[in-house]
């Protein structure tokens, strides 16, 4: 089992139809730290994470990386450039070895020819992305950095989080929480230090660990107000 | 009305300028770089051969079917540049990830002309552009302590040499310090026009000179109170289709003044060791009857192929880097010291090369290509790229080289 019917945009569709798209999709294993596809690149198909994590991250002409957002197992990329015919707007990498569905250009219009559903479920994933654009904005202009860092923290954690025994176990660094936050690398490890000796994470390489996940979130609500 | 007062403060030192001109500034035309001949051409060569192809010799006839070749090939490689790429980065790159896979993707940016984002690429273009408005200056400066206009090539009159080096200097002084580039640029647009004084070739010769021009023109005229380090698509598109005219141009006239061409070769006989002309030429080796003359009309037409592929912006960053190593051979290796102006044609290219802002003349075509790539529609590719690649290749090379052959240049 590939777990396609408990994707989000296919969960409507009859067996049947799942059963079709089965056939037509491509399942792709990545290893961590591979671009799927890079800013710029041509759109030819829409990518569903099967398992692991990616991140989506413009990259400006002098190389600085902005993350747009972290993607989890059910969520679909990819699925803009399919909808307007451009180029890719960002890149796509993994964060950890990844598995991913790639559904053609002209399979997806087929399907969305024989299942019109399809269509509006992808649409809801772009309202999605667009309120979460909305948010960033408002976040940009109105927050301080501690309090995106917890947000992007919080949302990676409950998104593509691993539960071990020390805590919950996220797959992200100075360098890219900095990339998501739109600051400098010094200091995002500056706030990370801080939430360290509070006690509400640890940071390892490339890693950080959230022994208590709720005690992070009531930290968000106390850099609200 | 602060507009209509720079024009008409443009229009009347521009006027100014070219009525100082008027009183002669360059006696001669000579070329600096010796080209007297040692031996005369076999200028039959270069005639008309009634009973062949066109009227060509076999041997031209075969240099611009190569040309043309590498042409259409150069233009169905564009239209496929994508498709190619993504086989390797897909099939490759993919497997390996990491930064390998981003170098791979970054190299593959650059020999397609689509942005390579990144600190150094970033950090050097800003330099390029930096180095190619201001060195101008440096090359007006130079051309003033050696009695010359703009290149050695244009010795000034005596009578007048004083004024015109004042001259030259004032202009250096206003692009050092980025003052009303504008006006810059409308100066040296004038001083080019004026080159027609002495011929169409001594114009056509300093077309190049324009590139700069044309940035200039389209710059503030608040300019010195802006770092200017990045050039918008506009002025790189107008600079791309200047310096790509200006190499078009002087192919052209190699091939047409064939007797100069091959003078310069007699005195600096490096120059014939070219790997694309000898591979224009068919590798022919010393003892072949027609060796410089072939070397001419190849060394003519490589130039005529990379200066249409940077105009209408096909690989303009492989081409502009060829030209520039090409460049820079000359000045450092070939002529020395006496090129060393070349230094700003070689910075007009360093930022093509180092450029985020790249386009191409025929992105409409590709966007045609594009639909028919996305419908599935393989024949409508084939015959879009097929088209181009054989039309415009047919279209540059032959026309002009039967029409040339019609003209009587052994006087020249």
């Amino acid at each position: 089992m590939d777990g396609l019917e408990k994707v989000s945009i296919f969960a409507k569709l009859s067996k049947q139809h799942v059963e079709n798209l089965r056939k037509l999709a491509k399942k792709a294993k990545y290893n961590k730290d591979t671009t799927i596809f890079f800013q710029d690149d041509r759109s030819d198909a829409m990518y569903v994470v099967i398992s692991g994590a990616v991140k989506v991250f413009q990259t400006a002409d002098d190389g600085k990386e902005r993350i747009l957002n972290t993607l989890g197992p059910g969520e679909i990329f990819g699925e803009l450039g399919l909808l307007d015919s451009s180029g890719r707007s960002a890149s796509v990498a993994t964060l950890e070895p990844t598995e991913v569905l790639t559904i053609t250009n002209e399979d997806l219009r087929a399907l969305v020819k024989a299942s019109p559903e399809v269509l509006w479920r992808i649409v809801e994933a772009l309202c999605e992305r667009v309120r979460q654009l909305s948010t960033e904005t408002l976040d940009l202009s109105f927050r301080d950095v501690p309090y995106r860092i917890l947000r992007v923290l919080i949302t990676a954690t409950s998104k593509h989080g691993q539960v071990t025994d020390a805590g919950t176990l996220v797959s992200i660094d100075a360098k890219t929480l900095a990339g998501a936050v739109n600051c400098g690398i010094d200091q995002a490890m500056r706030v990370l230090r801080r939430l360290g000796d509070r006690g509400l994470l640890r940071v390892e390489e490339r890693h950080v660990i959230v022994p208590d996940v709720p005690a992070l979130t009531r930290a968000l609500e106390y850099e609200e107000s | 009305m602060l507009r209509a007062h720079a024009a008409r403060r443009v229009s009347g030192l521009t006027t100014f300028l070219l009525f100082l001109f008027a009183s002669g500034v360059v006696y001669a035309h000579e070329r600096f770089v010796k080209h007297n001949l040692r031996y005369p051409l076999h200028l039959e060569f270069f005639g008309r051969w009634p009973d062949k192809p066109l009227g060509l010799h076999p041997d031209m006839m075969l240099i611009a079917l190569r040309v043309a070749g590498i042409l259409g090939a150069f233009f169905a490689i564009w239209f496929l540049r994508r498709t190619l790429t993504e086989i390797v980065e897909r099939s490759l790159l993919r497997r390996i990830g990491g930064s390998i896979q981003h170098w791979g993707h970054k190299l593959a940016c650059f020999l397609t002309d689509r942005p390579v984002r990144g600190k150094l690429f970033h950090a050097l273009g800003e330099w390029a552009v930096i180095l190619f408005l201001r060195s101008p200056g440096l090359v007006l400066m130079y051309s003033a302590t050696n009695d010359s206009l703009v290149m050695p090539s244009y010795p000034l009159d005596p009578a007048s040499a004083s004024i015109f080096k004042f001259a030259q200097v004032g202009l250096a002084i206003l692009i050092l310090t980025q003052t009303w580039l504008p006006l810059c640029g409308a100066m040296i647009v004038g001083t080019w026009l004026y080159l027609f004084r002495w011929g169409w070739m001594v114009a056509v010769d300093a077309v190049p000179v324009l590139t700069v021009a044309v940035v200039y023109c389209t710059s503030p005229w608040q300019s010195h109170k802006l770092a200017i380090t990045k050039i918008n698509a506009q002025q790189m598109r107008l600079l791309r289709l200047v310096l790509g005219f200006g190499f078009l141009a002087l192919g052209w006239l190699k091939v047409y003044n064939h007797n100069l061409v091959a003078g310069v070769a007699d005195n600096a006989p490096s120059v014939l060791n070219d790997p694309m002309v000898a591979m224009l030429t068919g590798g022919h080796d010393v003892t072949y009857f027609y060796r410089r003359e072939a070397w001419v009309v190849a060394f003519g037409l490589a130039e005529v192929m990379s200066g249409f592929l940077v105009m209408i912006g096909v690989f303009s960053r492989v081409w502009t880097s060829i030209m520039a190593f090409m460049f820079t051979k000359l000045m450092l290796v070939d002529f020395g010291w006496d090129e060393i102006p070349h230094i700003y044609p070689i910075a007009a290219m360093l930022v093509v090369i180092f450029s985020n802002q790249l386009t191409s003349e025929v992105d409409p075509i590709e966007r045609m290509d594009e639909d028919a790539w996305r419908a599935g529609n393989t024949a409508k590719r084939v015959g879009i790229i097929g088209t181009t690649a054989v039309v415009s290749a047919i279209l540059i090379v032959f026309p002009l080289l039967y029409i040339i052959s019609f003209f009587d240049r052994s006087a020249m």
